[in-house]
C-alpha cells in the first residue's frame, strides 16, 4: 500500500490538456502518487478510499496578483455601506466598540447618509452616545466627509478657536465648538493619530489567516501577494513563515516586493509554502483615475495623457539591476505608453544578454495596440491580468479610450491566439478573489449583472478551459512551479478542489455561480462546505 | 508499508540516545520511514535492498560554523599553513611571485608565527625583501592579524597620517610609521582594493561546488556558512539556490549574515536544503592574535587585554534590534570579557521580555570563569564551539592565559556536565572541516601529533558520544531542525554516513583516522570513497 488515501469515481479534470480527465488518484505525503481509472487506482489503493460519487475536481486555483495584507488591513475598518439609517449604523458601531478595549480606535467607512431614512449627517454627540472612551471616526463612502466623536477632537486638539490648515474644513456649531464634521484635508491631523489597526503582530497574523482561509472557500490554494510600498501596501515573508510554522498557512505564497532582496537571494528562495517571488516595478497609474500613461490623450479628457512614475532611463536601469541579480521582474503597466516604455526596458536588457528562461511578468497590460502585441509575442513574458477589471470597467472604459483604442482593450482572445501566456488574478483589494467570477468575466465578457447582454466586444471571449488554465497551470508557470503544481499529475503537490458542478458542462452565465465543496492543500482538507 | 530503499545488516547508531542502535532502516521520498532489525525491514515492500555488511552508520555530520566563500578564496592564495619558519613561508611566497606579473596582488594565508622557529610576526621590511613590485598581504590563520608590504600599504593609503577606525589597530614604529602589521578591521582598506581572484560569478560558484563536494567526502551533510562582512567573508543565498537547481548541492545550508534581513524574513526561512539562519555579531578578536578581549591582561603580554569591536551600548542595541525582529542571534565571543559583554546584551533583552525557545548562539567561547558559566546556564543559549581549536592551540593557549585561567579554557566537560548544549564547527578556513579531527580533539585534547601525551587539561575531555552529538543532534537543535535531522529516526531526513570503523570501538588516538566510505543525503548517494 503506497498511498495515504485514494479518491475514486470522480470526474477529475487534470488541466494537462484540454478535456483530459481521470476518474481517480492517490495521494501520499502531500503529493499525487498515481492518477488513472478507478480500477487502476483500486489495484493498489491508499489506506483510505473516498468515493467521489461522480463529483468534479479541478486543480487548486492560484491568484497571481494580490495585495493580501493590505486587504486584511482594510477589513479592520467597519463597513457601513449597507446601512439604511443612522440607527442601524450606530448599532454596528456599538457592537464593535463593545469588543474593543478602551482607547483603541474605531474606524468605519462606506456610509451614505443620503440613502438613510433621515438623510442627515450625525454629529459628535451622536457618536459620543456610542462611546466616549474609544476614539471614533466614520468616513462617508466618497471619503470627502468624516464625522468624529469628542474623544478624537480631544486627542487631536480640535477645539473652540482651532484654525484648520485649509479654511472651512472643520465644522463648528453656533457656540463655535467643533461639531464633529470634518471635510477633505481637515482629516489629515486626525490620521496622524490613528494607529495602524494591524500594529499588533498577533492581530496582523490573525487578520491574514482569516483572509487566507476565506480564499480556500473559493478554491484558492496559491497566491502571489505583491508589496507596493509606493501605494502603502506592505508584505512580510516572516508573517507567512510564522503561520506555516503554526500549521495555519492554508495557501501557498509567492511573495513579491518593490525593493531589491538581501543576501544575494534570488527568485524562488523558500519552500513549497512560502517563496520569495519577483521584483516589482510600477510604471504608471490606472485607467479609472486617468493616471495610466497613454500615447494619445484620454478620449474623455483631451488634456490628459496619464502619469509615468519613472523616465525610460530609470525603468531601464531598474530592470537592468534586477536582471543582473537574476531576479524575476514584474512590472505594472496599464496605459499603452506605460506598456511601451516597459517593453523598451525589457527589450534593452533582454536582447543585449538573453538569459535562459527569465519569464518577465507584465501586470495588468490591458490597453494595447498591434505593435505592442507583436513585441510582447517575441519576448519571454507572461501577462498577469485581472479578469474582473473587464466587468467593472465595462461601463466606462470606452469613454476613456474611444472607439478605436477600445478594440485593443482587454484583448484576451487575441493574446491567447498569439500564444502569449496569461495568468488571472484579483488585484485584491481592487476586485474580489472568487476565481469563478473571474472566469465568468472573461468567458462571458459581462459584468455580474449580466451587462452587456451579448458580451462586451464578444470577439475577445476566451474559452472556459483557457480561463481555468490562467488560474492553474499558467499561474504555476509564472512562478517557475509548473513541475510541482498547476495540474493534477503524479508527482505534483496534491492541491485540488471539489466543485458543485462541471464548469465545462454549464451555461456560460452560470459559471459565476459555481461553488466549491471542498479544497485540499497538499492532500489536507482546508475547506469543506459541510462545516 | 512501502519504501524505495532498505538498508540492512548495519551497525546503525541512531544518536537519539547513547548506545541506541539498529540493524536496518527504510527510506521513502528522502525520509526515514522505518527502523528495526534486518528481518523487520525486509518485510517492507521495496525497490532496492542495500546490504551494509556490518558497517557503522551515523547521522550525517553538521558543521555549525564555516566561511565557505572565504575558504574558496583562500584556496586561491598562498597557503602558509604548517610552515615551520618565516623563511619557509617566504620561499612559498617567492615561488608565487615568480609566476605573477608585477603589480598583481599576492595573498598569503593561514600562517601561524607561533609555530615558527622564531615565533615573531614579520613586518613590511621582511615582505619588501620578497618584492616591492607586487603588493603583498599575508594573514594569520585567525584572520585577525595581517602583515602588508610597503607597496600594499601605500596602495591602501596607510601611512604615517592614517587614522584607523579602531585605535591601535595599525602598528607603528618609534617614528609613527606603520610597520606593516595590521589588526582586525585595519586591514579593510587593503581588502577593499584587492581584486577578487574569483572574479566572475561562475568562478565563485564552481569553487563553492568543489568545496561542498569535498565536504561530503568527510560525511558532512549540513553546514552553517556565515558571512562576516567584517572580515571580508561574504555569503550569497542565491549561489546555493543555483547550485541546488543544477543538482550540485550535496550539503544542507543554514546561511547566516552579519547584516539584518529585509522583507520581514525570519530565521529558518527557506527549504530543507537552504535556509536563512541567524544574525551574526562579532564581539571581540581571536586568542592567538591576542585580540580576544580578556578581563585581565594576557599572561604573555601584560600590557594587552585584547580588542572589543563594539561598546556595550552598541552590542546591546544590535542584539535588541535583532531580538525585536525575532531573529536568531549568534555572537562571536572568545575572551572572558568578550563573552561577558555578549551575555550582558542577551540578559538585557531576554530577561526583560523572555520569548519562548529562543536559542541564542555563542560562538567559540574559549575562556570562561565561574560567573560566566552560571550565567550561561540560566540562559537559553547554544554554544557553537570549534572542537579542533583545543588541539591546534595546545602549544600556546596556556602561555596566553596563564595556569589559572587555562583551567577554564575550552572547558567542554564542565559545560556539558552543567547541561549546556554544545555544537561542533570547524570555523573553516581556520581549521580543516574533517569532523573526525574535531571529535579526536575534544576526546583526547591532544594535537594531531599526539601532544601533550596526557592531553591538555585532560579533566575536560568529553566522550565520543558527546563529541559526535555536537556534530549531529546538537547542531540540528541549534538551527531549530531537531525534528527533521541530527539523528536516525522515523520521520527524519535520510542523511547518514557509512564509516570504515566504529568510533565507539576504536582507540581514541585512532578517531582522527576514521574515514567516511559513503554519504547519503535524503537517501541519495552523494559520495562514495573510491
Amino acid at each position: 500500500m503506497k498511498a495515504d488515501f485514494s479518491f475514486i469515481n470522480g470526474k477529475i479534470y487534470t488541466m494537462e490538456t484540454k478535456g483530459d480527465f481521470v476518474e481517480a488518484f492517490s495521494v501520499y505525503d502531500r503529493k499525487f502518487t498515481a492518477c488513472g481509472t478507478t480500477d487502476e487506482i483500486l489495484e493498489d489503493p491508499g489506506k483510505k478510499v473516498i468515493d467521489l460519487g461522480g463529483a468534479i475536481i479541478v486543480p487548486g486555483m492560484i491568484d497571481a496578483h494580490q495585495h493580501t495584507l493590505y486587504h486584511a488591513k482594510n477589513l479592520q475598518t467597519v463597513d457601513l455601506s449597507n446601512t439604511a439609517s443612522w440607527e442601524e449604523a450606530k448599532k454596528i458601531l456599538k457592537e464593535k466598540a463593545d469588543m474593543m478595549p478602551y482607547g483603541s480606535w474605531i474606524h468605519a467607512a462606506g456610509f451614505d447618509h443620503q440613502k438613510w431614512r433621515v438623510p442627515e449627517l450625525p454629529l459628535k454627540e451622536d457618536l459620543d452616545e456610542i462611546s466616549t472612551r474609544h476614539p471614533i471616526v466614520i468616513d462617508r463612502y466618497c471619503l470627502h466627509v468624516h464625522v468624529v466623536n469628542s474623544k478624537v477632537l480631544d486627542i487631536v486638539g480640535i477645539k473652540k478657536g482651532y484654525i484648520p490648515h485649509i479654511e472651512n474644513t472643520i465644522g463648528f456649531d453656533e457656540s463655535d465648538e467643533p461639531n464633529g464634521i470634518i471635510w477633505d484635508s481637515g482629516i489629515a491631523p486626525v490620521l496622524k493619530f490613528m494607529p495602524d489597526p494591524l500594529e499588533d503582530y498577533e492581530i496582523k497574523k490573525q487578520a491574514v489567516y482569516d483572509v487566507l482561509t476565506d480564499m480556500n472557500k473559493y478554491g484558492i490554494t496559491g497566491v502571489h501577494p505583491v508589496q507596493g510600498k509606493i501605494v502603502d501596501s506592505y508584505e512580510y515573508l516572516g508573517l507567512y513563515q510564522d503561520l506555516d510554522k503554526e500549521g495555519r498557512l492554508t495557501v501557498r505564497m509567492y511573495v513579491s516586493f518593490d525593493e531589491l532582496p538581501p543576501f544575494g537571494m534570488k527568485t524562488g528562495f523558500g519552500n513549497n509554502m512560502v517563496k520569495y517571488g519577483f521584483y516589482k516595478i510600477y510604471s504608471d497609474g490606472n485607467l479609472g483615475s486617468r493616471s495610466a500613461a497613454m500615447l494619445e490623450p484620454f478620449s474623455d479628457r483631451p488634456d490628459m495623457k496619464g502619469v509615468l512614475n519613472y523616465s525610460q532611463d530609470e525603468i531601464t536601469a531598474m530592470c537592468q539591476e534586477a536582471y543582473d541579480k537574476d531576479l524575476q521582474i514584474g512590472i505594472h503597466a496599464i496605459g499603452d505608453k506605460g506598456l511601451d516604455i516597459v517593453l523598451k526596458a525589457i527589450e534593452k536588457v533582454y536582447y543585449k544578454n538573453p538569459k535562459n528562461d527569465p519569464r518577465f511578468r507584465l501586470i495588468h497590460a490591458f490597453i494595447t495596440n498591434e505593435d505592442l502585441i507583436m513585441r510582447i509575442k517575441r519576448l519571454p513574458v507572461i501577462i498577469d491580468m485581472q479578469p474582473c477589471f473587464l466587468s467593472t470597467n465595462v461601463t466606462w472604459a470606452e469613454d476613456r479610450l474611444g472607439p478605436e483604442r477600445i478594440k485593443y482593450a482587454f484583448p484576451w482572445r487575441r493574446m491567447v491566439d498569439e500564444g502569449i501566456i496569461l495568468t488571472a488574478s484579483s488585484d485584491l483589494p481592487v476586485e474580489h478573489y472568487n476565481p469563478f467570477w473571474g472566469i465568468y468575466a472573461i468567458v462571458a465578457r459581462k459584468n455580474l449583472e449580466g451587462f452587456p447582454k451579448e458580451g462586451w466586444y464578444p470577439n475577445q471571449r476566451v474559452t472556459t478551459y483557457e480561463a481555468l488554465e490562467m488560474y492553474t497551470k499558467n499561474a504555476a508557470y509564472a512562478s517557475f512551479e509548473e513541475d510541482i503544481k498547476g495540474t493534477i499529475k503524479t508527482g505534483k503537490l496534491a492541491d485540488f478542489v471539489v466543485l458543485d458542478r462541471d464548469p465545462f458542462d454549464t451555461d456560460i452565465d452560470s459559471l459565476k455561480d459555481i461553488k466549491v465543496r471542498r479544497t485540499y492543500l497538499g492532500g489536507r482538507l482546508v475547506y469543506s462546505s459541510d462545516n | 508499508m512501502y519504501a524505495q530503499k532498505c538498508f540492512i545488516n548495519g551497525c546503525i547508531y541512531s544518536m537519539e540516545n547513547e548506545g541506541e542502535k539498529f540493524e536496518a532502516v527504510a527510506v521513502r521520498d528522502g525520509r526515514i520511514v522505518a527502523t528495526g532489525t534486518s528481518e523487520e525491514i525486509l518485510r517492507i515492500s521495496t525497490e532496492d535492498v542495500i546490504d551494509l555488511k556490518g558497517k557503522t552508520v551515523l547521522p550525517g555530520f553538521i558543521d555549525t560554523h564555516q566561511h565557505i566563500l572565504s575558504y574558496t578564496e583562500g584556496l586561491q592564495s598562498v597557503n602558509l599553513r604548517e610552515t615551520k619558519s618565516f623563511d619557509e613561508a617566504k620561499n612559498k611566497i617567492i615561488e608565487r611571485v615568480m609566476d605573477t606579473p608585477s603589480g598583481k596582488w599576492i595573498k598569503g594565508v593561514k600562517f601561524n608565527h607561533e609555530d615558527w622557529d622564531f615565533p615573531i610576526l614579520p613586518s613590511k621590511k621582511e615582505l619588501d625583501e620578497i618584492s616591492t613590485e607586487h603588493p603583498i598581504l599575508i594573514s594569520r590563520y585567525c584572520m585577525h592579524v595581517h602583515v602588508a608590504n610597503s607597496m600594499a600599504l601605500s596602495l591602501a593609503g596607510i601611512d604615517k597620517n592614517f587614522k584607523p577606525s579602531a585605535e591601535g589597530s595599525v602598528e607603528v614604529d618609534q617614528n609613527g610609521e606603520p610597520t606593516g602589521v595590521l589588526w582586525e578591521n585595519a586591514v579593510t582598506p587593503l581588502l577593499e582594493i584587492i581584486p577578487d581572484p574569483l572574479g566572475t560569478y561562475e568562478d565563485k560558484k564552481n569553487a563553492v561546488k568543489e568545496v561542498l563536494k569535498d565536504m561530503s567526502s568527510y560525511g558532512i551533510t549540513g553546514v552553517t556558512p556565515i558571512q562576516g562582512k567584517f572580515c571580508d567573508a561574504m555569503e550569497y543565498i542565491g549561489m546555493y539556490q543555483d547550485l541546488e537547481k543544477e543538482n550540485s548541492l550535496p550539503v544542507r545550508i543554514y546561511v547566516s549574515f552579519d547584516e539584518y534581513p529585509v522583507f520581514g524574513m525570519k530565521s529558518g526561512f527557506g527549504s530543507d536544503m537552504i535556509k536563512y539562519g541567524f544574525y551574526k555579531i562579532y564581539s571581540d578578536g581571536s586568542l592567538g592574535s591576542r585580540a580576544a578581549k580578556l578581563f585581565e591582561p594576557y599572561y604573555d603580554m601584560p600590557n594587552a587585554t585584547g580588542v572589543l569591536n563594539y561598546s556595550q551600548e552598541d552590542i546591546n542595541e544590535m542584539v535588541r534590534k535583532a531580538y525585536d525582529m525575532n531573529l536568531q542571534i549568534g555572537i562571536h565571543a572568545i575572551g572572558d570579557k568578550g563573552l561577558d559583554i555578549a551575555l550582558n546584551a542577551i540578559e538585557n533583552v531576554y530577561y526583560k521580555n523572555p520569548k519562548p525557545d529562543y536559542r541564542f548562539r555563542l560562538i567559540h567561547v574559549m575562556v570562561l570563569n565561574e560567573n560566566l558559566i552560571e550565567r550561561l546556564k540560566s540562559l537559553p543559549v547554544v554554544l557553537d564551539i570549534q572542537p579542533k581549536f583545543v588541539s591546534s592551540n595546545v602549544k600556546w593557549s596556556e602561555q596566553r592565559l596563564g595556569k589559572e585561567r587555562a583551567k577554564l579554557s575550552y572547558p567542554w566537560r564542565r559545560l556539558i556536565d552543567e547541561g549546556l548544549v554544545l555544537t561542533g564547527g570547524s570555523d573553516s578556513p581556520v581549521e580543516p572541516y574533517n569532523p573526525m579531527l574535531g571529535v579526536y580533539a575534544v576526546v583526547t585534547r591532544k594535537n594531531l601529533e599526539g601532544y601533550p601525551p596526557q592531553g591538555y587539561y585532560p579533566a575536560q575531555r568529553v566522550t565520543v558520544y558527546e563529541a559526535l552529538s555536537m556534530y549531529t543532534k546538537n547542531a540540528a537543535y541549534a538551527s531549530f531542525e531537531e525534528n527533521i535531522k541530527g539523528s536516525i529516526a522515523v520521520g527524519k531526513l535520510a542523511d547518514f554516513i557509512i564509516l570504515d570503523r566504529d568510533p565507539f570501538v576504536v582507540e581514541c588516538d585512532c578517531l582522527k583516522d576514521i574515514v567516511v566510505e559513503k554519504t547519503y543525503l535524503a537517501g541519495r548517494d552523494v559520495y562514495t570513497r573510491s
